[in-house]
């Protein structure tokens, strides 16, 4: 992707504007944030990193550093930016399983065992993921943001409270949840028979 | 859809509901509130089981991009291996990737595992390898040992193996589930001991002993998988032993940091003692819910400082209330009764730092664990009351870095495990920065210019220019950060520069660390190996001795890092002409070194050279060049390739047969030194110039007095460049050149070198340093020479006093004094003086000169 990331400022006022509670802002902001995210993907898949893995986090926050700069924001800034940058990485990583294998049901996978330094790790489907998270939605959407805030923004727990306007024990209890109904979702489903 | 999303909404409820309580009222309440929907009541069960499981994995998750090879792993789904349908893809790690599959031409559809090895095997010896491993794993028949079906290798080369497919839990998570009584746990346990155990007999260790890789299935039948990485015990091992295994994405090893035993964290060569030790993990988690060392991070730093720093808790002392009616639905007090003493006992003697203290067999242990449950006495020593748990900080000497690509391995290496730390504490927009700044580092290496050090010079002064700007907000990672930067400034020479960055290193360590804290005394460490090479031996000493009581304070005194110290204050000594405390440093260092990192380990015998050189620095020539050619054997096994080490262990043979007379074997030594150190390091490296002094000092006894002066002359040309003023080879090479001077007949010039010599020294060793002596000795010649007697005297007496004071009466070169003396005596006419100073000469040597 050749596009220059767009001037720190433009996302710095449109943070200005989510903050300033203008709901269109965010929705602004999601594209600018996708494309950056899409463009550091594609550079740390086309061989910049022998390991082919990309953490999520990691790449949102490289995300944050190229749009905002490496200047400390003020903490709410990030989390808007986080909020808006996690529904984006969803969407690359989810949009590079099904380019890639678009045949194919494993696309990207993503380690859920604990051991991520072990050579045995298991993996788990980007798409599968994406998948029984929009189920969740469905049921229970808050409980849905907050995997998707954590997971894929790697926001803490407190982060996350903020960002939704609860208490951090609701997002606790949440996530505890969803931990629990996605291993079993799309651990049962990986363990099963055809 | 609207059932599936009423299903959900109702399992929230119900698992909102159960999941405050204690495992043993969830089941009722389970029972009650799923009202007799028994799917409901499952699904919950497995939510929360899951829930438990998981948890570490969600919050810091890793994308695997499959890349080429991968790619058409991945389009195995569908395809044949064999007779083998692969159904799905089950997994991917490092090693490879794992499908299940089904062997599609039997009657009955066989489920089987997969394992699709990802590696280079073009190699015959790799191909052969492979097959005797497979071999071996295959006659690994055991009832609670997933066995191997078959194996081979696909069309494309890659080696596969088929396994029986497991299904089941983490026996943690499966006896947690079920709330298993403490007997219940134990006698589980023993299964998985035993069929440890018969692995044991057939040579294989397992390597990688945690609860994932070892399942329960429903039944309650234990099930152990992937002895994947086990490796033969043979001593032929083609791959040679584990210390140089490479590390693997970003940094990971083939094991599970939380459960490898300290041995396997070092990389050190393993053996069933290991398994032992994970082994001991898995049991304390099963008693008490928890693992015994409680690591800041999952990086392995912090892994093995938890291991290492602190002594292992007794399993009955961390078992919290909670926990208690957690694992087995009884009270804590209840249950910690029951493990104080024996299980404690018996799971701290598995738990051993050194492994040689462990119970000598995973049987041995099991064994133990039956008497315990028979109500018998139990073997295991209780001799960990007494025991302070010993402490690894492996800071070896300064390494030179050879290579950009070494340096930034290096610097990647301090990034990336101090960064997983940060990534743990969800402090990404540190950890990245610091990645920005690797790959800023990358980016700047242009390989195209030429040397192999202005390449390293160019990363180094990139990484230092960047480091302050860009790693403000992480100070910890800045701090070991500066410390390799200081240290690689070091190799290269570079004082100035290393002295500024390993000061800032230390005032970082001190500050994020605290002041009296393992990482400051390394920052010390650092510091003083500084001023040790630079001979800035005041400098060194104090420092040194401030981190020796720090160490001491810390109650630290058996550890690497205390060995560490150690080694400097004898290298110190050593450089300050106090030979007796060198070999007392060096050896109580070697005592360290051998019970903590083992008698065969490249430490150990750095330790058996420095205490060579002490006994050499005595004159005990022939001890000394055994315990060379001791050292000399052990850093050569150990380090195959052209390396430092064995051209710093040569150096000093070479010395020592200089000494003892064997020209024709230390001129070769020496002139294999040069070659090596010349090309490791390139000709204005301080230590490749030491080993030139050396031998410009045996070429001037060889009366190659023009040779000598030449090589004398090459040293004092990096005088100011890459030697400072201070540092020890230009004094000793000036004497070299005075004294060559004067064999040449330019005395006046000759006697202008020895003069700056001795002011030099005066200088930076101290008044009562040998080498004081040394120089006026030098000088004292040089007036006899000139036949300026009285002056001649006056200096040589001088020079007698200040050796038989520092170095002893029979010291070599006190000797080489009163050879001087006893010359010039002779020439003076005052056969009287002569005799006294000749008497003090062993027979032999008298007429020697």
């Amino acid at each position: 992707m050749p596009a220059e990331p767009p001037a720190p400022q433009t996302v710095t006022r449109l943070l200005d504007e989510v903050r300033q509670g203008d709901p269109q802002a965010l929705e602004q902001l999601l594209p600018l944030v996708y494309a950056e995210l899409h463009n550091i993907a594609e550079r740390h898949m086309s061989g910049e990193r022998p390991d082919h893995t990309l953490q999520p986090t990691a790449l949102v926050n490289e995300a944050f550093l190229r749009l905002v700069g490496g200047t400390p924001a003020a903490f709410n800034d990030r989390t808007h930016f986080l909020r808006a940058a996690s529904r984006a990485m969803r969407r690359v990583l989810v949009d590079y399983g099904r380019k890639r294998h678009a045949a194919k049901r494993e696309g990207l996978q993503v380690t859920l065992d604990e051991a991520l330094v072990g050579a045995q790790s298991k993996a788990l489907d980007v798409l599968a993921l994406d998948e029984a998270l929009t189920r969740l939605a469905a049921a229970d959407p808050r409980c849905a943001e907050v995997v998707e805030l954590r997971f894929f923004g790697g926001l803490s727990i407190p982060e996350v409270a903020m960002a939704l306007n609860t208490s951090p024990a609701t997002v606790k209890r949440d996530w505890q949840f969803a931990r629990g109904w996605l291993a079993h979702e799309i651990g049962a489903d990986l363990r099963s028979a055809p | 859809m609207t059932s599936d999303v009423k299903r959900l909404q109702r399992m929230r409820a119900v698992f909102n509901a159960v999941i405050d309580l204690p495992p043993a009222e969830r089941g009722p309440a389970l029972e009650r509130l799923s009202d007799g929907d028994v799917a409901l009541r499952r699904e919950v069960e497995a939510v929360i089981v899951g829930s438990e499981r998981t948890a570490s994995a969600l919050e810091s998750p890793v994308v695997a991009i499959p890349d080429e090879t991968a790619t058409t792993a991945t389009s195995l789904v569908g395809e044949r291996i064999g007779p083998y349908t692969v159904v799905r893809l089950i997994g991917m790690g490092g090693m490879g990737a794992v499908y299940e599959a089904t062997r599609a031409d039997d009657q009955y559809q066989k489920r089987v595992a997969v394992k699709i090895v990802q590696r280079d095997i073009d190699s015959e010896v790799t191909l052969a390898r492979f097959r005797r491993e497979r071999q071996i794993l295959a006659s690994l028949e055991h009832p609670n040992i997933a066995t191997l079906h078959d194996g081979g290798v696909m069309p494309d080369g890659r080696p596969f193996l088929v396994m029986e497919f497991v299904d089941g839990a983490p026996i943690t998570a499966w006896c947690n589930a079920r709330a298993l009584p403490l007997h219940e746990r134990i006698a589980l346990f023993r299964q998985v001991c035993a069929a440890i155990h018969h692995a044991h007999k057939n040579l294989v260790i397992h390597r990688d002993l945690k609860p994932g890789n070892i399942l329960v299935a429903d039944d309650g039948t234990v099930k152990l998988l992937d002895f994947g990485i086990a490796k033969l015990l043979s001593s032929d091992d083609a791959d040679g032993p584990d210390r140089g295994m490479p590390l693997t994405r970003g940094g990971a090893r083939a094991f599970t940091p939380e459960y490898a035993s300290p041995e396997q964290l070092r990389g050190e060569t393993l053996t069933t003692a290991s398994d032992l030790y994970s082994l001991g993990v898995v049991l304390f988690e099963l008693l008490t819910g928890r693992r015994p060392h409680q690591a800041k991070s999952r990086a392995l730093v912090d892994i093995e400082r938890a291991v290492l720093d602190t002594p292992t808790p007794r399993p009955s002392s961390v078992l919290t209330d909670q926990m208690g009616q957690f694992i087995t639905g009884q009270s804590a007090a209840r249950l910690r009764q029951r493990i104080q003493g024996e299980l404690d006992s018996i799971t701290l003697t598995a738990l051993h730092l050194e492994p040689g203290r462990r119970y000598p067999s995973v049987e041995a242990f099991s064994d133990d664990l039956r008497r315990y449950l028979d109500g018998l006495p139990v073997r295991a020593q209780r001799d960990w009351a007494g025991y302070r748990a010993r402490k690894f900080v492996q800071r070896n000497k300064v390494a030179t870095v050879t290579s950009a690509l070494t340096l930034i391995a290096l610097l990647a290496g301090v990034i990336i495990t101090t960064s997983a730390a940060r990534r743990a504490r969800a402090e990404q927009v540190k950890a990245e920065q610091a990645n920005v700044f690797l790959r800023g580092l990358l980016a700047s290496v242009q390989p195209e210019t030429g040397r192999r050090d202005a390449l390293v010079s160019q990363v180094l002064d990139s990484a230092a220019r960047r480091i302050a700007r860009e790693l403000a907000a992480s100070p910890d990672v800045r701090a070991d950060l500066e410390t390799v930067i200081g240290q690689s400034y070091q190799g290269l020479g570079r004082y100035g520069e290393a002295e500024r960055h390993l000061k800032t290193g230390l005032l970082l360590r001190q500050q994020s660390a605290g002041p009296q804290s393992a990482s400051a005394v390394i920052g010390l460490s650092s510091l003083g190996q500084l001023y040790l090479a630079q001979g800035a031996l005041d400098s060194a000493e104090q420092v040194f001795r401030r981190a020796l009581a720090l160490q001491q304070d810390r109650g630290r005194t058996s550890d690497s890092l205390y060995a560490s110290l150690l080694s400097n204050l004898g290298s110190l000594a050593h450089s300050q002409g106090h030979a007796v405390d060198a070999e007392r440093f060096h050896r109580q260092a070697l005592e360290i070194q051998r019970r903590i990192v083992g008698a065969r380990s490249d430490l150990a015998a750095l330790s058996i050279n420095d205490v060579g050189v002490a006994a050499g620095e005595q004159g005990r020539f022939a001890e000394a060049e055994s315990l060379h050619r001791e050292a000399l054997r052990i850093v050569q096994a150990n380090n195959p390739a052209p390396n430092e080490r064995v051209a710093g262990v040569l150096s000093d043979l070479a010395s020592v047969l200089d000494f003892e007379g064997k020209s024709a074997a230390a001129d070769s030594t020496y002139l294999q030194t040069l070659a090596l150190r010349k090309r490791l390091l390139g000709a204005d490296h301080p230590d490749y110039v030491l080993t030139l002094f050396n031998y410009s000092g045996f070429i001037f006894d060889q009366k190659r007095y023009r040779e000598a002066a030449d090589y004398s002359r090459q040293i004092l040309a990096l005088r100011g460049k890459t030697l400072p003023e201070s540092h020890p080879s230009v004094a000793a090479a000036l004497q070299t050149l005075g004294r060559s001077l004067d064999k040449l007949g330019d005395t006046k010039a000759g006697e202008q070198a020895l003069l700056e010599s001795l002011t030099l020294r005066r200088k930076y060793a101290g008044p009562e340093s040998w080498l004081v002596a040394s120089s006026e000795s030098v000088l004292g010649e040089h007036y006899a020479l000139l036949k300026d007697y009285p002056k001649a005297a006056q200096t040589l007496l001088r020079a007698q006093e200040l050796f038989v004071r520092t170095l002893g009466e029979s010291n070599t070169r006190t000797q080489v004094n009163t050879r001087r003396l006893v010359a010039l005596y002779t020439a003076w006419g005052k056969p009287a003086k002569a005799a006294e100073y000749a008497a003090k000469l062993p027979k032999a040597a008298t007429s020697a000169n």
